[in-house]
């Protein structure tokens, strides 16, 4: 499936978690391929695809890594954030317990993961309306608490997909595209290890706007 | 009230006057009557406000006690403070003499509660059952008495005239009852006396109890601070004058607030012995996207090193375990200040100081430090392991200069059987090697080595080379004693053919003439001899010992459900053997192979009493044990393995034997075969176009493979199916066969007869490991195609990570099935060497 596009200028790495059934892999087949299965097996260790957008002019070629949610099917993790620049958390939003465990998948983010990786809260299969478990506010308040990007999205009749690789992309380029131009000394010495939380909160605020007013 | 009265009027006569007059009592008067209930309401009364007494007095020894538990447990509490400061004598005692101080006062507290329980609770509870209650029970059987009284008067008087009879029982009957009556009213009328009197001094007494174990209580308190007031004070001034000490000691502190804040520099020439240099740097990451700088502690040591760590982190990471290959320079072309580069030949490495100051100081170091490690390097190390562990004085200084790990590496390689000397000229202390010949090296002659080009010999250096595990174990499956039995098999025939023997001090010529003969030309290899006591006729038959490893027992995995790949009990290692038994007669082995048949001489090997000639068998036990933290993942250890199908003598020759020594992982077996000019790349037409590889990989070992792959067997050969190894490897589910195939670029890609590629195996197999080497594989090439640069370090660093897994035995995280998502995995990154950074 290599997209023989080699012209870009930013390649950034970004990983889909969240746990087993919750629809990872068909968010990367409808982004990259746009094709979405309804009988698609479980995942076995990592799937790897690639789609090249523009932002600003850039082409950023983003290169997504689906993990397998289901235990068993894990390879060794920490190899999945290594280099990785976002993160798209997924869950259900018909099955609360893929929401309840959102901050399990946290927390081995903020363990195993570059501490300014940015992450989006997805919350996915949201055509399944009438058997919604996790309410959009609850979800919007978790993720402005954790100050997580946040977007509901379908892989089934695609809603928000695009927009939510586009947003979190975007993202990253902001961070990664100021970060170079930032002066050595307008950076706060020390303390890159204790402050957890996304490096550019005033980054994150208007995509998250962004994302909500889509829902 | 006549009962409040006799409490509360002192004037009233002591001596015993009936609270109701007998006479009444006896005629059973209203008076008498109304005495009687007058008193019994009195008596209830009283009951009721002692049974309020005995009640609270219960719960307030009830909380005092509890009041005394949790004193109890505050002390316990200050006693653990106390062995805080056990360290310091001086606040150490003081502290215990407190606490054991208040312990005593709460025994105090816990006698005064214990006394009011038994003057309360027990002798009023008595008062008040025994006493109160008998006056209760006296006025109920009065009660009856009565009744009966009553009744024995209406029989009589109802009794007609003229029945005298009759009219003289039932006086008698109402004598008896009135008697009785009586006897029953006098009764309650002096037990009611008594209890009014006693009431007075009873509770009175219980009462002054009380307060006299109050006065004890007091007392007793009083007592003890006598006793301990000089103590206290003692410890008052103590405690004064550590304040002011203490105020002292912050001033003086404080003084030198200014030099401190401002004057010291930002590293730390020296800190420790063995440490030269350390303080903050930021590195760049290597991440290409991010590229963030991390602040970290580095620390430069006197043995050539340059470690790093995050503030919180224990154990430093190396980042340079060898300056001596490295170079420091300033960093000119970087868009921050104060930047300089540390090259190795793998990386290059980017930092950066806080200030000018700093970073001259920490350039300076580093290149003060390479210039020295590379001045007092190799001249001064020659001996260093030469001598055994005990008496290596003089080297000690010397070991300290190589890194723990490439110490460890030397050592292990050195241990092997003949490695402390030269395998070729016998000079001591070689610090070279061949890898695909498994042998040790002086600089010399790793020099003609180097010189027969990489088909014949692989060298590398044992301490400026890094060394993967791989290659570890197969030099220590071989080694110097080993490979020279093979070699120099015929050392008597080096007078005839007129070569001179290679000695540390001999001239080039003479070396490399003896290596070419030797490793070239194979000169010295002795052909096989099936025999060992001269009786060549009793063999018919032949096979490869299995070598026997020493088995590490991985640590803390009780697995239950599979078993993984290398934790093999012994159960399944039968069950293993037992496989390997039935594959082999499915393959339909090669019994009948009947050419070039090489039935003259063995160098080693040995016949067994069944005329089965078993080639290894007089090898000695592996030495695998040496780096047993190394030892294979998937080698199944243990029995000798015989009965591995024994081959008939007639098929006998030096292809078949690396074969077959390939199956069974007998590195020395297959290393003999190849001397003996075993084509690495024959294929077994007989076994479905088997090459060794192929046998090897189904064999299991890690090693083997790595030993044929280093000896040049065709890495992407397919057999009869069009199987590749790694497709092998893949179907039999070892993980760490295919990060080997993967490291050395074998074509993950290469489809079947049926079209089925390894990836397709895996997925088939549920394999998440090896599905995600294959992918990461396929990714990295197609990265590598669109960016035409070198790959990216992820792909290297995650095959490293899973063999390194699978080497350490290490459960994949696919066999800790919880049903909590996460939990398995955090065990699972519980890897060493995997640093997120």
């Amino acid at each position: 499936m290599a997209s023989r596009d080699d012209e870009y200028d930013y390649l950034f790495k970004v990983v889909l978690i969240g746990d087993s059934g919750v629809g990872k892999s068909n968010l990367l087949s409808r982004f990259t391929r746009n094709e979405f299965n309804l009988e698609s097996k479980s995942t076995i260790g990592v799937e790897f695809a690639t789609r090249s957008i523009k932002v600003d002019g850039k082409t950023i070629k983003a290169q997504i890594w689906d993990t397998a949610g289901q235990e068993r099917y894990r390879a060794i993790t920490s190899a999945y954030y290594r280099g990785a620049v976002g993160a798209l958390l997924v869950y259900d939003i018909a099955k609360h317990l893929t929401y309840e465990n959102v901050e399990r998948w946290l927390r081995e983010l903020r363990d195993h993961a570059d501490q300014n990786i940015v992450i989006m809260l997805v919350g996915n299969k949201s055509d399944l309306r009438h058997l919604r478990a996790v309410p959009t506010d609850e979800a919007k308040a978790f993720a402005e608490r954790h100050r997580l990007s946040f977007i509901e999205t379908s892989a089934l009749d695609s809603t928000n997909v695009e927009t939510a690789f586009h947003n979190i992309l975007t993202e990253i380029y902001h961070i990664v595209s100021q970060k170079n131009l930032v002066h050595p000394d307008e950076k706060p010495p020390g303390n890159p290890t204790i402050n957890p939380g996304i490096g550019m909160p005033d980054e994150s605020t208007p995509n998250k706007k962004q994302c909500c007013q889509n829902l | 009230m006549k009962g409040k009265k006799l409490i509360s009027n002192p004037d009233n006569p002591l001596n015993m006057k009936p609270v109701i007059d007998f006479g009444e009592c006896v005629r059973d008067s209203p008076k008498f009557r109304s005495n009687l209930e007058e008193q019994m309401n009195n008596v209830d009364n009283l009951d009721g406000k002692l049974e309020k007494l005995l009640k609270t007095s219960n719960v307030m020894i009830e909380s005092g006690k509890s009041f005394l538990n949790c004193q109890h447990s505050f002390y316990n509490s200050l006693s653990e403070v106390s062995v805080h400061f056990r360290h310091d004598p001086q606040v150490y005692s003081s502290f215990s003499k407190c606490s054991s101080g208040l312990i005593e006062l709460a025994k105090f507290h816990s006698t005064l509660l214990d006394q009011i329980n038994r003057a309360i609770c027990k002798n009023i509870g008595d008062f008040l059952r025994k006493e109160l209650r008998a006056c209760k029970e006296t006025r109920s059987y009065l009660e009856k008495l009565q009744t009966e009284y009553d009744g024995a008067l209406n029989r009589n008087s109802a009794i007609p005239k003229g029945k005298n009879m009759e009219a003289d029982e039932a006086m008698n009957a109402v004598n008896t009852a009135r008697a009785n009556f009586r006897s029953g009213a006098v009764d309650i009328c002096y037990q009611l006396t008594c209890f009014q009197q006693k009431k007075r001094f009873e509770i009175l007494d219980n009462i002054l109890s009380v307060i006299n174990a109050h006065k004890t209580f007091f007392h007793q308190g009083s007592d003890y601070f006598k006793d301990t007031e000089p103590a206290l004070k003692n410890l008052s001034s103590e405690l004064s004058e550590m304040r002011s000490r203490a105020a002292r000691d912050a001033n003086s502190l404080l003084d030198n607030r200014g030099v401190l804040i401002h004057q010291t520099p930002e590293y730390i020439s020296g800190g420790y012995p063995g440490c030269i240099m350390q303080g903050y740097l930021f590195r760049r990451g290597s991440a290409k996207t991010f590229k963030s700088w991390k602040r970290r502690w580095f620390e430069l040591l006197d043995k050539g090193q340059l470690t790093y760590r995050k503030r919180n982190e224990e154990h430093p990471t190396i980042m340079e375990e060898d300056l001596r290959i490295c170079l420091v320079r300033p960093m000119a072309e970087c868009d921050r200040r104060f930047c300089f580069e540390l090259i190795s030949p793998n990386k290059t490495h980017i930092l950066q100081a806080d200030g000018e100051e700093v970073f001259q100081a920490w350039v300076a170091a580093l290149q003060a430090s390479i210039s020295s490690a590379i001045h007092n390097s190799p001249a001064t190390r020659y001996h260093e392991d030469s001598s055994p562990p005990s008496t290596k004085n003089n080297s000690a200084t010397d070991l300290l200069k190589l890194s723990s790990e490439k110490a460890r590496v030397v050592e292990s390689i050195l241990k092997v059987d003949g490695n402390h000397f030269c395998c070729d000229c016998g000079a001591p202390d070689p610090e070279w090697a061949s890898v695909n010949l498994g042998i040790t090296l002086c600089i010399e002659c790793s020099g003609i080595h180097r010189s027969l080009g990489v088909h014949h010999s692989k060298v590398k250096s044992l301490k400026l080379d890094t060394w993967e595990n791989g290659l570890l174990k197969v030099m220590g499956e071989l080694g110097n004693n080993l490979v020279n039995r093979i070699y120099l098999a015929k050392a008597d025939v080096v007078n005839t053919l007129g070569v001179e023997r290679a000695t540390p001090e001999c001239s080039r010529d003479v070396r490399e003439t003896w290596i070419k003969v030797k490793y070239v030309d194979k000169a010295f290899v002795n052909p096989p001899k099936l025999s060992t006591d001269g009786k060549p006729k009793m063999i018919r038959r032949w096979s490869v010992k299995k070598p026997i490893r020493r088995r590490r027992i991985p640590s803390g995995s009780s697995s239950p459900g599979r078993v993984v790949e290398g934790i093999a009990d012994a159960s399944s290692l039968l069950m293993d053997i037992e496989t390997k038994l039935l594959e082999d007669l499915e393959l339909g082995n090669s019994e009948s192979e009947s050419n070039k048949s090489l039935q003259s001489k063995e160098t080693y090997g040995a016949s067994n009493s069944d005329g089965v000639f078993v080639f290894g068998s007089d090898l000695p036990p592996s030495q695998t044990d040496i780096v047993n933290h190394l030892v294979d993942d998937e080698e199944s250890s243990g029995e000798t393995d015989h009965k591995e199908i024994d081959e008939s003598v007639d098929t006998l020759d030096a292809n078949i034997l690396l074969y077959k020594a390939a199956r069974v992982a007998n590195l020395g077996v297959m290393c003999e075969a190849m001397a003996l000019g075993a084509d690495k790349n024959w294929i077994n037409v007989n076994d479905e176009g088997c090459t060794p590889l192929h046998q090897a990989v189904l064999g299991g070992s890690v090693t083997a493979c790595e030993f044929l792959i280093l000896n040049g067997a065709r890495i992407n050969a397919v057999d009869g199916k069009c199987r590749t190894p790694i497709y092998l490897a893949t179907q039999k589910g070892h993980t760490g066969q295919v990060c080997l195939f993967l490291r050395n670029r074998a074509g993950h890609h290469l489809a079947d007869n049926d079209g089925r590629t390894p990836l397709d195996v895996a997925i088939t197999a549920e394999h998440a490991d090896i599905v995600t080497l294959l992918r990461l594989a396929q990714m990295d090439e197609e990265m590598r195609i669109g960016e035409a640069t070198q790959s990216d370090d992820t792909f290297q660093e995650i095959v490293r990570d899973i063999a390194q897994r699978a080497y350490d035995g290490q459960e994949s995280p696919s066999t800790t099935s919880s049903d909590v998502p996460l939990q398995g995995i955090s065990s699972g990154i519980s890897v060493p060497n995997l640093h997120v950074t």
